[in-house]
């Protein structure tokens, strides 16, 4: 296990910030690629490593430091969406108008045509491709993750992808 | 004979490469003669390759560091050598001789219900409490009584390893950290009786 991650273990917070600059960047992009906001994805990038601080002691080096964090940081991103899906849901049914002036509007996050595309895709399309095309997750992991059926995957991402290439061609 | 209908919704698999060995025998059969298809086929590969080459890494555009560090509860050391470990294993299965009650209040007054790392710290303050008064108050349950609480440990301690694993494969899922959650009050509450029957006895 790396010497700094060890340290940090131990409660060492100057380790720690080692361990937040080494990884911030890559915590952040996935972020932001999965919630397509930029305030709400440094919202969770701190929520990650606030989290990550508070359970480094069920990190016993089986796996990268780096694949454990990002695993973090995908269940904090799915979470906080499934909480406020629900949010949404209990509004609905109280005021339609309050619903839609919730709704999410999508920042194109960086300079590429591809990232913005990426960032006004549908949630659970977005979700999907990010997990599986930038991330490489399995569909049936992304299915335990996410709290869909497989099939369910296999379909949003055919839909991200379509809707991608449509954005693309614009 | 294979149509475009069909081999459309296969086309996402077969540059995946997840498709079985017939699909994708099938799939090249129709591409050698379908050139709409093989457009499909090249634009998907084009799209992932622009995927492909987006930055792994994107660096905020403040600095989020001034958010975290206050947040950043001081830790006791929580990496436990295998000293400690044996000791804890050890305390665990002289459980029976605890004076548990008031260990488990200690589990019983948590401070949120959503919050894992709390309850897992009064957990883990818990059993840190329990080795010493073990070492004080050996001894005072019937074996018989030990044995049965002995095979019920051992069946909780198995779930808990089995939860703690699965999350450090999966850290942050709420619904295991829940289980987990339910696993070390289970243990507290059986502790809590052991250490009842043995003052009783």
């Amino acid at each position: 296990m790396n010497e700094t991650v060890r340290r940090a273990q131990q409660g060492d917070p100057t380790a720690f910030r080692v361990v937040y600059e080494t990884h911030v960047g890559r915590v952040y992009a996935l972020c932001l690629r999965l919630c397509g906001d930029r305030m709400e994805a440094e919202e969770h990038t701190q929520d990650v490593f606030v989290r990550a601080w508070q359970r480094l002691d069920g990190f016993r080096g089986e796996s990268a430091f780096s694949t454990w964090l990002h695993r973090l940081a995908v269940n904090q991103v799915l979470q906080a969406q499934r909480a406020a899906g629900r949010r949404a849901a209990r509004v609905s049914m109280a005021d339609p108008a309050e619903l839609a002036e919730r709704a999410p509007t999508p920042t194109p996050a960086a300079p590429s045509d591809l990232e913005g595309a990426i960032a006004a895709l549908p949630e659970g399309a977005r979700t999907v491709f990010v997990l599986h095309d930038l991330e490489g997750y399995q569909h049936d992991e992304i299915a335990e993750l996410s709290g869909i059926a497989e099939g369910t995957s296999k379909a949003q991402l055919h839909r991200a992808r379509q809707l991608l290439r449509e954005a693309l061609n614009r | 004979m294979t149509t475009c209908e069909t081999i459309t919704p296969l086309l996402d698999e077969f540059i995946d490469g997840t498709l079985s060995l017939d699909q994708q025998a099938e799939v090249q059969r129709h591409l050698a003669g379908c050139p709409d298809c093989c457009s499909e086929v090249v634009a998907l590969r084009d799209l992932l390759g622009l995927a492909r080459v987006l930055p792994r890494s994107v660096p905020p555009e403040r600095n989020l560091w001034d958010g975290i560090a206050p947040r950043l509860s001081p830790v006791r050391s929580r990496v436990r050598g295998p000293l400690q470990l044996r000791a804890l294993r050890i305390a665990a299965a002289l459980g029976l001789l605890l004076t548990g009650a008031g260990l488990a209040s200690l589990w019983y007054y948590r401070i949120s219900p959503h919050d894992f790392a709390t309850q897992a710290r009064r957990y883990d303050a818990a059993s840190t409490t329990l080795a010493e008064a073990l070492a004080r108050d050996a001894g005072t349950l019937p074996p018989a009584t030990r044995a049965v609480v002995e095979r019920n440990l051992a069946i909780v301690d198995a779930a808990i390893r089995e939860a703690e694993n699965a999350l450090r494969t999966d850290p942050g899922n709420a619904a295991l950290e829940q289980m987990l959650v339910v696993r070390y009050e289970q243990r507290l509450a059986l502790l809590r009786r052991a250490g009842a029957t043995g003052r009783e006895s």
